[in-house]
């Protein structure tokens, strides 16, 4: 089995209890299952067949505005980012940043130290924000800031395949 | 390859998820230790990230980078 598809397999089967549990506090009402294959069935079956791991290579200039990777019906409501180039010796810039828009609130932002091989795991739909009746949900984007200089090489794990 | 899996899986052992799963709800996102050494690192970028193995380059308002898909 191919690197990729393997790293995406066992890190999703990790995830799925926290997915739930958050579905459960947000009334989502939607379960998700341990298995990656049944959960690509299920996207396939809604016409989400193209596969979404990504590499990407962010060039001095390049950035990545906010924004959600949701490609039809079916979701994940984690993902995962590996940075594969090291900060301040192979590129300058290019943070990754999240910014969580909560109701009746400024925006929150948050600026990820995310180092060489360091796997980060972030919403990619909702946020979660106590409240006194339970949890509201808030939405998270993401994005990732000017590359001043070098070369940022990053792999994207998206659990849910596209239309 | 098989040693990055190797590597991974080891790095994934080592995650305590009850803190994950916290600091995903305090702080909207969790940063795992490192999971992939340096040279690991640099052989998946080269493994994947040359020539026309690149499906596309996006270059819109949205965003300016180049993005291969993997599998």
């Amino acid at each position: 089995m191919p690197v990729i598809q393997t790293m995406r397999e066992s890190l999703n089967s990790d995830l799925v209890a926290i997915a739930n549990h958050w579905s459960k506090l947000a009334n989502l009402g939607v379960v998700w299952r341990g298995q990656l294959s049944e959960f690509l069935q299920t996207n396939a079956a809604a016409g989400q067949v193209r596969p979404t791991p990504l590499m990407l290579n962010y060039q001095q200039g390049d950035y990545n505005c906010l924004h959600q990777d949701k490609y039809g019906e079916h979701y994940f409501p984690f993902q995962a980012q590996m940075l594969l180039s090291e900060p301040g010796q192979d590129f300058e810039g290019g943070e990754f940043t999240l910014v969580e828009n909560r109701p009746r609130q400024q925006s929150r932002v948050s600026v990820v130290p995310l180092q060489q091989g360091q796997v980060l795991i972030f919403p990619n739909q909702f946020g979660l924000k106590k409240s006194t009746r339970g949890f509201n949900r808030t939405q998270i984007r993401h994005g990732v800031s000017t590359i001043t200089a070098g070369n940022r090489t990053c792999l994207e794990l998206i659990f849910h395949d596209a239309i | 390859m098989r040693e990055n899996i190797q590597q991974f899986t080891a790095g994934l052992e080592a995650i305590n998820w009850q803190h994950m799963a916290s600091q995903l709800g305090e702080n909207g996102f969790s940063l795992t230790q490192r999971m992939l050494q340096p040279q690991a690192c640099q052989k998946l970028s080269q493994l994947y990230g040359h020539g026309q193995r690149f499906r596309s380059t996006i270059n819109m308002d949205l965003a300016n980078i180049s993005i291969l898909i993997t599998l």
